[in-house]
């Protein structure tokens, strides 16, 4: 513990325990939905029930992009990006930057999305980025990303609550820290049952130390996401580029070369893909593709390549002229040429999506992401037990268990709402998908209210979440019209059906009761609660 | 009376302290001013992009230290000149350079 005065010490408890009672339930939802979306590419998968077959982006796509290309308006070639979504359809988008009717500059042309194997045109859209619709196939897990990144608050706003969201979790950690009075015992802590709230205490107390360099590292690189591009970059921008943020955007990218216009032949992608897949160069097939300048003498090709297992762990970008194809080396995150800066920012990413070890470090992350929800609910757990006596904070408490279980649950009908409006008619995949998480947070209050018993009450939550997970697996089968064994290839699919089907079992098992700590021993309670010092007494 | 009030008034002691003031709307305007500056004095690096990036890599973390210094800081006289000082030291070299005084 470090040492601080009584009043210091009091006054981070306050600071300890009110921002969490105010916040710790936001703070659950963006913790919660962002140890899930670690998984979100095979979530993405297993929501279309694997890969459309084909070979996408590595296949014999150059005819089918230059007669894209010819089709589109021709201010629309000044930047053309490729990208296959987990569903594996091909995603290319021909656009300029012009400004909207707010006057900030936003990407506007046409979006095409592409059958991986045949190439056939599933849609076309045309407008500004923003205005577009989905694209039904990846929106289950873009609907729990948003969730995360933006508690789906329009614009800047969502960025902003998850930002304050982070600092909250930084606060918190800190503060945590410094009052910890064993952090190292507490490692090994074995949770008392002499009372519920000593019991309360020392499974938040467990938690916590376990969390603790977790917490604080994701809630710096998250609030640095949150905030960067909303309040950094137009201060940054302000003070050093006379408030042009455009001019501070693309200095941090990277400053473009000198333009010349000459009307040149496209190069094609295809020989760019395959010399970019060579070993000495990234080893990998691009995960997404920048085309500058289409059919001009300075265009230029930028491949984006993902960590591989063996290779970097970073995600690298490399650079070809995009009228004779000739590679032009490695290009940095940021900038023109290799710097801190942009190391730093690569770090971020890893560290904040968990990629520096694969899959390992990716179930390291969820498991320590869900390990911060315990610490959150059982942290407002205590809050409320340590007043017993107030009515307000005592009707309040159910709100921790209808959040606590509802947020899964809803999570879970939102799932269901996909499955069956993906497979009967794409176009209603947004609003089926929207009406099951609302129908979910709905009946999670209903439960909340009807059962005024908290045992009685999560009793009931673990059973209609377990169910509920149990069933996803079985209405994906039933309704992708394929048979379970022929998705052996589907590594992702499978996994997550047994993964949803074994968390789905742990909850009905938890149901019954039989996990339940025993009676706490009343007479004990009133001897240790009159050993613990007052200031923990009082938050 | 004044027995029926004190709960009332506890409830919103803070806003009558000066700490819950510095540690609030004060911190956050310092940070941004100490992110602004930085912009201004950090090298720029190989690819002169250094001096944009760690203002806004940093943020966070200057943030969180100056709210557990007003939080930490037993002696509420010297957070407010501390705070100050920071205030003018970083406020400053960004005014200035909005103004277009540095070039």
């Amino acid at each position: 513990m470090i040492d601080v005065s009584k009043g210091t010490a009091r006054r981070l408890v306050d600071i300890h325990g009110w921002s969490a009672a105010v916040l710790g339930l936001a703070l659950y939802i963006v913790v919660f939905s962002g140890a899930i979306v670690v998984f979100s590419h095979e979530i993405g998968n297993w929501s279309v029930s694997g890969h459309k077959q084909g070979e996408g982006i590595a296949g014999n796509i150059d005819a089918k992009l230059i007669s894209l290309a010819e089709q589109v308006d021709e201010d629309y070639l000044e930047e053309v990006t490729l990208f296959q979504n987990s569903a594996g359809e091909l995603i290319t988008f021909f656009h300029t930057h012009v400004n909207n009717d707010e006057g900030e500059l936003e990407e506007k042309g046409t979006r095409f999305v592409l059958d991986p194997d045949s190439l056939e045109i599933l849609s076309r859209d045309d407008g500004f980025r923003e205005d577009m619709p989905i694209i039904s196939s990846g929106f289950l897990e873009r609907f729990y990303i948003d969730l995360h990144v933006r508690l789906h608050a329009p614009g800047v706003i969502g960025l902003y609550l998850t930002g304050i969201l982070g600092l909250i979790l930084f606060v918190s950690a800190v503060s945590g820290f410094i009052l910890h009075r064993h952090l190292i015992k507490d490692v090994f802590l074995s949770p008392r049952l002499s009372t519920r709230l000593m019991n309360t205490r020392d499974r938040h107390a467990l938690a916590g130390t376990w969390g603790l360099v977790f917490s604080i590292l994701l809630a710096f690189t998250g609030a640095f996401f949150s905030f960067a591009t909303t309040l950094g970059l137009p201060v940054i921008a302000i003070t050093a580029f006379a408030g042009d943020q455009h001019l501070a955007l693309e200095t941090i990218i990277g400053i473009p070369e000198a333009e010349d216009d000459t009307p040149k032949n496209f190069v094609g992608l295809e020989a760019i893909i395959t010399n970019s897949q060579q070993e000495d160069v990234a080893g990998s097939t691009p995960i997404f593709i920048a085309v500058q300048h289409w059919g001009r003498a300075d265009s230029r090709v930028i491949t984006t390549h993902g960590p591989t297992a063996e290779g970097s762990m970073f995600f690298t970008n490399h650079r070809y002229d995009g009228v004779t194809g000739e590679y032009l080396g490695e290009k940095p995150g940021l900038g023109n040429v290799p710097s801190t800066g942009s190391t730093v920012i690569g770090l971020i990413g890893v560290l904040h999506f968990g990629w520096f070890a694969g899959l390992l470090s990716r179930i390291i992350w969820l498991s320590l992401g869900l390990a911060m929800c315990y610490v959150t609910l059982t942290g407002l757990q205590l809050w409320v037990q340590r007043r017993e006596k107030s009515d307000t904070w005592q009707s309040l408490s159910r709100f921790i268990s209808v959040i606590g279980y509802g947020l899964p649950f809803s999570m879970v009908t939102a799932a269901v709402g996909f499955l069956f409006s993906y497979s009967s008619s794409e176009y209603d995949v947004e609003n089926w998908t929207v009406t099951g998480f609302l129908l979910g947070v709905v009946l999670s209050f209903i439960v909340g209210f009807v059962y005024p018993v908290a045992e009685q009450r999560e009793k009931l939550f673990q059973k209609i979440t377990g169910l509920g997970f149990i069933s996803l697996p079985i209405i994906r089968l039933l309704t992708s019209e394929q048979s379970w064994a022929e998705y052996s290839h589907a590594i992702a699919v499978m996994s997550m059906d047994i993964s949803l089907f074994i968390t789905g079992l742990i909850l009905l098992v938890l149901s019954t009761g039989i996990m339940r700590a025993k009676r706490f021993n009343v007479k004990a309670s009133v001897e240790t609660s009159a050993t613990e010092p007052a200031f923990e007494a009082k938050a | 009376m004044s027995q029926i009030k004190q709960p009332q008034s506890n409830k919103f002691r803070y806003l009558r302290s000066s700490r819950f003031w510095l540690a609030g709307p004060a911190t956050l305007i310092v940070s941004i001013f100490i992110m602004a500056a930085m912009s201004l004095w950090l090298p720029e690096g190989k690819a002169s992009i250094d001096h944009l990036v760690f203002p806004l890599v940093l943020f966070p973390l200057i943030w969180v230290i100056v709210f557990f210094y007003v939080v930490l800081e037993n002696n509420i006289k010297r957070a407010r000149w501390v705070m100050l000082a920071l205030l003018l030291l970083n406020a400053l070299p960004v005014i200035a350079s909005i103004l277009g005084w540095l070039k």
